[in-house]
C-alpha cells in the first residue's frame, strides 16, 4: 500500500494487534517475549502515550518527539537514495 | 474494494489474497477507532484528489465479525507494510511531520553551514530547533515540540532551541566561526570552545521560562548580568514569549535590584506575544 497511518484513537488497538501490551508504568512490552519492554529508535524504552509508529527492522518503535521523527525522515531519505 | 477489505478483516478472504490487497499501490489506509452504531468497518473514498484511494478501517465498528480476528488481520497488514514493503506505519500527525521533514528546511543553508562544525548530536537538535522555529513562525504552538527536545536532550536541547529561535545561530555563532576561520592559526577547537560557553551559558541572552515566578526571574537576571559582565558583555537580550512572560519581564525591569545594575537605554522590540528587551549594563 502507498501508506498506512493510524489515528491516536487506534493506538491501543494497533499495539494489541502487534501482540504488544503496556506495563504498569505505561511502557510498551512484547507479550511474545516475556513482557520485555520494547526499545525505540534511540534505544530507550517507549511509553504507549509516546508511541508514534513503527519502522522496518526488528520492529523498531518510534517516539513522537521531533528528533525521533527527523531520524525517521533521514531513514526514509537514505532508503530512497 | 471496500468489500474486499471487509471480507479480509472478517476472515472471508485468507492469506494468499492478502498480498494482492497490500499491492494496491495507490491505497492510503487509515486505521481509527470510533465506537457507536452505524460506523462502517471499511469506508472507501475514490475521489482520487491526489491519485490516492483513501480506505478507512474503523476498528471500533460493530461490523467486525470477531474482534480477535480483526486485530490479527490489522496486525498482518501492518507487519507486511513495515517488514516486506519496508515502509513505516505512523500516527497521522507524525506522518505529516515526517513528510514535511523530507523536504529541505527553509533554513537549510544555515543548517548545512553548521554540519561538521558542531558536535553531530547537536546537529540533530539544531535541525529540530529550526523546524520548531519554522512552525512557530507559522503561528502554531511549539510547546509540545520543545518539550520533546528538552525531554531527550535536557538543558542542552533547550538551550540550542532557545538560541536558534532567537536567531543567534545565524547572527552570532556563524559570524563567530567565520571570523575565527580567517585567523591563520585557526583550529576547530577555537570555535568549539566558544561554542560550548555559548550553548552552556549564553552570556548575551536570557530566555524567560514560563515555570519561574517573578522573584525567581529577578534573581536569575541578577545572576545572569553578573555572569555576563564577567564574559565582557555590555548588554543582555531578554527573550519572552507569551503574555505572562512579557508581563513578568516588564515587572522585573521595575525592580530596584535590577534597576541598580542597568542603564536607562533599554530597547524593546515587541511583535504580538513575542518580546525582546535589550538591557545595557551600568559601567
Amino acid at each position: 500500500m502507498k501508506s498506512i497511518v493510524f489515528e491516536k484513537s487506534a493506538r491501543e488497538f494497533l499495539l494489541s494487534a502487534l501482540n504488544k501490551g503496556v506495563d504498569t508504568e505505561g511502557f510498551i512490552v512484547d507479550k511474545a517475549n516475556d513482557d520485555k519492554r520494547v526499545p525505540s529508535l534511540d534505544g530507550t524504552y517507549i511509553t504507549s502515550d509516546d508511541f508514534a509508529g513503527i519502522v522496518k527492522g526488528s520492529e523498531i518503535y518510534v517516539k513522537s518527539d521531533i528528533v525521533s521523527l527527523i531520524e525517521v525522515s533521514d531513514r526514509l531519505k537514505a532508503e530512497t537514495q | 474494494m471496500g468489500d474486499k477489505f471487509k471480507a479480509f478483516l472478517n476472515g472471508e478472504i485468507n492469506f494468499p489474497k492478502l498480498t494482492k490487497l497490500v499491492d494496491l499501490k495507490d491505497v492510503v489506509l487509515k486505521i481509527l477507532h470510533v465506537e457507536g452504531d452505524g460506523n462502517a468497518l471499511v469506508k472507501v473514498d475514490n475521489s482520487r484528489v491526489d491519485k490516492s484511494i483513501n480506505v478507512v478501517i474503523n476498528v471500533g465498528s460493530k461490523e467486525a465479525a470477531d474482534p480477535v480476528l480483526l486485530a490479527q488481520r490489522v496486525g498482518e497488514l501492518v507487519q507486511l507494510q513495515v517488514q516486506e514493503l519496508e515502509r513505516p506505519v505512523l500516527e497521522v500527525e507524525a506522518s505529516k511531520t515526517v513528510a514535511e521533514l523530507e523536504s529541505p528546511s527553509e533554513y537549510q543553508e544555515q543548517i548545512d553551514f553548521f554540519q561538521g562544525k558542531i558536535p553531530s548530536s547537536d546537529m540533530l537538535i539544531l535541525r529540530a530547533a529550526y523546524y520548531l522555529r519554522t512552525v512557530h513562525e507559522g503561528g502554531k504552538s511549539v510547546t509540545g515540540l520543545k518539550r520533546g527536545i528538552t525531554a531527550r536532550y535536557g538543558t542542552r536541547g533547550s538551550s540550542i532551541a532557545n538560541l536558534c529561535s532567537g536567531g543567534y545561530f545565524e547572527t552570532y555563532l556563524r559570524p563567530l566561526y567565520e571570523n575565527l576561520a580567517e585567523k591563520p592559526n585557526f583550529t576547530d577547537s577555537m570555535f568549539l570552545d566558544n561554542y560550548e560557553i555559548i550553548i552552556n551559558n549564553a552570556p548575551f541572552a536570557y530566555f524567560v521560562n514560563a515555570n519561574q515566578n517573578l522573584d525567581e526571574l529577578i534573581n536569575n537576571l541578577v545572576e545572569k548580568i553578573v555572569f555576563s559582565k564577567r564574559y565582557g558583555q555590555h548588554k543582555l537580550a531578554i527573550h519572552a514569549i507569551g503574555r505572562d512572560n512579557i508581563d513578568k519581564v516588564n515587572r522585573a525591569l521595575e525592580d530596584d535590584t535590577i534597576k541598580d545594575l542597568i542603564s536607562d537605554d533599554t530597547d524593546t522590540n515587541k511583535k504580538g506575544t513575542v518580546m525582546t528587551v535589550t538591557i545595557h549594563y551600568k559601567s
